[in-house]
């Protein structure tokens, strides 16, 4: 899933322009919500904080807001065109998709992200979050034992681990766990120790954004 | 007749106990910053590292500075790590360092840019230490590309190797990384430094079981130093750095530190001299390049073999 | 599976309870795989012989024993020892008897010991007993029974860290100030005690939070003594605690009473009605992990969570968690605050201690009392703080008496996050404060709220 964590409020506040007289917050329903960061909580109390932001500066700033299933699709976004068209300003709760996609909907109105999208990540804990998937275009994950030499490293490496791995953490921070020693463990407990023996060449990073911005169409929906 | 590719390669394959040393290249511009430091070991090492942005430091580029100090009369050997360049720079850099005359080649992973002055930036990591050892090997031996693609004129002449830390665990784990680069077809190795000689005895027994030192030239690092401080320094923030606490205890009772660093260093290196498999020293004396004449006296590696 | 599923009035996980009253089953820990339902009516998924089963239960058990970890393998432990113990050969060893080897072992485990040598020297007055303990635990009548080993002739000997060791082979090493004994003879050890198997899974199935040793019960006053959290569901022996040996007589009786009571009739805790949004629900798991009772369950046709009325406790952190606003309770009323001085109280703890004071300490403030401070939602503290000049004060309880486990954290943690925000935008985050209470401290409740009047007066 696609985790993100709300922007510092303050980062939020200088965003907004100085002469702004209505915001509109659109939360969203699915990622950023079920990852705790952007849903129909995280855009009342917003709201509600900067009421109180802005009366405390003492401007008249209408602040609204609504919460919509999904900002990566036409139809939720349509439920919303006259209560975007209302206000001066609108600040997306969604991920980077959702942000971009209201701008595509709304190419006259100044669309702000209010959330830093992450990783593709999974749930470890409640409130916890860690990266799983850099969504790379070519899944790897066979040739090593299930866990993503890409996105689970910090060095991308295909030929770990690197000298700097110890005790199955991380060189970069102890906190995280060396991608390449869950490799090596997984692939022990799974027997395939010598898949990771035989040469791997670099990779084809031509299906990663290094390619191009890609896109893609389903088949069944188009004909030749 | 055997032809060597380079003066480290000959006395390697003809059996000598090599002596290799280390230098950083300036942070700035000036090729005098080389020429001096080669002056400190001229005649006391046979070849000469000169680092690749160790680190993640931004100093002056391996190649630019072996080229330097080689025309001072040194056998080089160039550091290439996977961290800034990605497969079509870091090919580029070997055709023309070996264009430029610089036969030795140390291929690494390299640290992560969290640990110099530049963590914004973005990491390459295209090619990781198996690869470029492996693409070192094609275009030497077979005159290609990492794509399949044949060089058009003459092919470069490189003798490349590796590192390893003996140190890490999981043990099994970096076995297998060790295993797959001397697969790839890395020539000769240098270890992290040591300290923990047992541990390295250790280490040295797991690699002769698997036969390794007889695919692969070893050459065992000793960093000479000459404070408490460095030695702790080291032991709590350098990635895979086993320093045990009775190096530092020795350390701490030593009246004159630096003598002791000497010592130490030449008790290290006249211990490793005596492993079946060893075939030489790496010297990495950081900061205090110095004294390596010093250290290669005293452990009775002077002079160094003419080839 | 058959068409009906049987009903009891108790299903014991682990061992079951003697009483010919109550309709039972018993199930093994590691066969139990899902349940759903509430107290009244759980409904228990297991692994049957060939195929998954289920029963129903108004009831649930949990009746493990402790695992047990001794110092060296091979040496006996102080619970497993029977009564033929002593007349097996070897009378003419001495007996070791160890106590506060690896933790301060429990005071019914210091019983035992104590029992045990006292019935070698009642056999053999003449046998070496040795007594190694940290510090005698007392209980019941234990310390007439250490005062009659003494009388025996025990040699006690009290032993501090690195004095006293077992070696693998089974002797012993003691070291202590002019005595040095190096003895070999019939071992037995009081054992470290460890939650009992399967609680991990035990826990996740049930959706009960364990403490921090991994028990099934958190060191919380309303849960003694052997309540879960969850209605309906109990939890004994070394699924409960580590000091689950002493009283198991007791805790027996009481949770068979309250079996029986729950047969006669269970009522929802309140009023309200809460209900789930199944629009607005993205089944992101949130209520159900931070629900402290367990009363949240998801509705598989809807899709949606569902929370079960008569598990629920009403403490709404379920509410003040949920990233869509999706679940609603029916007293929710709109907030007109008025005064610049205002409070939120928890009903068990603050609402006590004013009850308890000489004066009434909030007079002149506007008080609001909700059943856990975890009800307060983050824009609450926002909408109040904007509709006043003044602070706003919430009072919760103190962990081990915080009637809904974890909902006193909770609550700390939207207000930390509330009065981090507040600074970031140059607001003052004073405005907002959480303290703890327990429903003692009247007389703290009293001063600490003269403090807080004096400084907003100001």
């Amino acid at each position: 899933m696609i985790v993100g964590k709300l922007k510092d409020v303050a980062e939020i506040k200088d965003m907004l322009p100085e002469d702004l007289e209505s915001l509109f917050i659109i939360g969203c329903g699915t990622c950023v919500s079920v990852s705790l960061a952007g849903g129909e909580r995280e855009a009342k109390s917003l709201r509600d904080l900067l009421e109180l932001y802005f009366r405390s500066q003492g401007r008249d700033v209408k602040v609204n807001t609504a919460t919509i299933k999904r900002q990566c699709d036409d139809e939720f976004i349509d439920s919303e065109e006259l209560a975007i068209s209302e206000h001066d300003v609108v600040l997306s709760l969604a991920c980077g998709v959702g942000v971009q996609h209201l701008g595509i909907k709304h190419p006259g109105k100044m669309i702000l992200p209010g959330v830093n999208t992450t990783f593709y990540g999974r749930n470890s804990d409640v409130g916890e979050w860690e990266e799983m998937c850099l969504g790379c275009g070519d899944c790897i994950l066979d040739d090593f034992a299930g866990v993503c030499p890409v996105a689970r490293c910090s060095k991308s490496l295909i030929n770990g681990p690197c000298g700097g791995s110890q005790d199955g953490k991380c060189e970069v921070d102890d906190e995280i766990d060396c991608g390449w020693d869950l490799i090596y463990n997984r692939a022990k407990e799974i027997g395939q120790l010598d898949r990771l023996l035989s040469y791997e060449g670099p990779k084809d990073w031509s299906t990663y954004r290094d390619g191009g911005v890609r896109s893609h169409k389903n088949p069944e929906f188009f004909s030749e | 007749m055997a032809e060597y590719i380079s003066k480290l390669e000959q006395l390697l394959e003809e059996g000598e106990f090599v002596v290799c040393s280390e230098m950083g290249p300036p942070i700035g511009a000036d090729p005098e910053f080389i020429r001096k430091k080669c002056d400190d070991v001229k005649g006391y090492v046979d070849a000469v590292n000169i680092t690749d942005n160790q680190t993640a430091i931004i100093r002056m580029s391996s190649i630019a500075a072996a080229r330097i100090a080689m025309e001072e009369g040194l056998e080089m050997i160039i550091q290439v790590t996977g961290r800034d360049r990605n497969r079509i720079g870091i090919q580029s850099d070997l055709l023309g360092a070996s264009a430029l005359g610089l036969r030795n080649v140390l291929c690494l992973t390299g640290d992560h840019q969290c640990f110099g002055n530049d963590e914004d930036a973005k990491n390459v990591f295209d090619l990781d230490s198996v690869s470029i050892i492996k693409a070192c090997q094609q275009m030497t031996e077979e005159g290609k590309l990492i794509n399949g693609n044949e060089l058009k004129t003459e092919p470069p002449r490189l003798y490349y190797g590796g590192a390893h830390n003996p140190f890490a665990d999981p043990f099994e784990m970096h076995m297998l990384k060790l295993e797959k680069k001397i697969e790839a077809g890395m020539k000769f190795i240098q270890t992290q430094c040591i300290y923990n000689i047992e541990k390295f005895d250790y280490w040295m027994e797991e690699v002769r079981k698997r036969g390794l030192h007889e695919k692969c030239h070893i050459m065992a690092g000793i960093l000479p130093t000459r404070s408490v401080k460095a030695l702790r320094m080291m032991k709590k923030f350098v990635a895979g750095m086993d320093v045990p606490d009775y190096t530092i205890e020795r350390m701490e009772a030593a009246e004159d530190k630096k003598a002791e660093g000497v010592q130490m260093a030449v008790d290290i290196i006249n211990h490793v001299k005596e492993i079946e498999g060893v075939r030489g020293v790496h010297l990495m004396p950081v900061a205090w390049e110095e004294i390596t004449p010093v250290v290669v006296e005293k452990a009775n590696l002077y002079p160094r073999p003419e080839v | 599976m058959s068409g009906s599923i049987a009903h009891y009035d108790v299903a014991y996980i682990g061992q079951a309870l003697k009483e010919n009253e109550l309709s039972q089953v018993t199930l093994p820990a590691s066969s139990l795989t899902e349940c759903r339902g509430e107290i009244g009516n759980f409904t228990l998924s297991y692994q049957a012989e060939e195929e998954l089963d289920q029963i129903q239960t108004s009831n649930v058990v949990i009746n493990l024993p402790h695992q047990e970890e001794l110092p060296v393998e091979g040496c006996l432990s102080l619970t497993g020892v029977g009564d033929e113990f002593l007349a097996e050969a070897d009378g003419d060893k001495p007996l070791i008897i160890i106590q506060d080897y690896q933790e301060l072992s429990a005071a019914a485990l210091s019983q035992r010991g104590l029992k045990l040598a006292l019935q070698a020297k009642s056999e053999d007055p003449a046998r070496e007993v040795y007594y190694f303990y940290q510090a005698m635990r007392f209980m019941d009548d234990n310390d007439e029974l250490y005062e009659e080993a003494r009388r025996q002739e025990v040699i006690f000997l009290k032993h501090d860290l690195g004095e006293l060791e077992i070696s693998q082979d089974g002797e012993v090493f003691y070291s202590r100030e002019d005595i040095e004994l190096n003895l070999s003879g019939k071992l037995v050890v009081a054992p470290e005690l460890k939650p009992a198997a399967e609680v991990e899974r035990l826990a996740r199935i049930f959706n009960i939070t364990r403490g921090p040793e991994g028990y099934l019960q958190v060191d919380n006053v309303y849960l003694q003594p052997t309540l879960s959290g969850k209605r309906g569901l109990y939890v004994l022996g070394g699924a409960r605690g580590p000091n689950a040996l002493t009283y198991q007589q007791e805790e027996r009786e009481y949770t068979l009473q309250e079996i029986k009571r729950n047969l006669i009739g269970v009522e929802e805790l309140d009023e309200e009605e809460r209900s789930v949004d199944d629009q607005k629900c993205v089944v992101c798991y949130t209520c159900y992990r931070v629900c402290p009772h367990g009363a949240i369950q998801r509705d598989e046709e809807l899709n949606s969570m569902q929370i079960m009325p008569l598990a629920c406790q009403s403490c709404n952190l379920c509410i003040s968690r949920c990233p869509m606003g999706a679940i609603t309770r029916s007293g929710e009323i709109e907030e007109q605050p008025q005064s610049d001085r205002q409070v939120i109280i928890c009903e068990n703890s603050a609402a006590l201690a004013r009850e308890k004071a000489d004066s009434d300490p909030m007079a002149g403030l506007e008080v609001t009392e909700v059943p856990c401070v975890s009800t307060v939602k983050k824009e609450h503290i926002y909408q109040r703080l904007a509709g006043s000049e003044g602070d706003l004060l919430i009072l919760g309880c103190i962990s081990e008496a915080c009637k809904h486990l974890t909902g006193h954290d909770r609550c700390e943690q939207v207000v930390s996050s509330a009065k981090s925000d507040l600074e970031k935008l140059d607001l003052d985050p004073e405005r907002v404060n959480y303290q703890r209470l327990s429903p003692r401290m009247a007389a703290d409740l009293s001063a600490y709220l003269a403090d807080w009047k004096g400084e907003v007066l100001q």
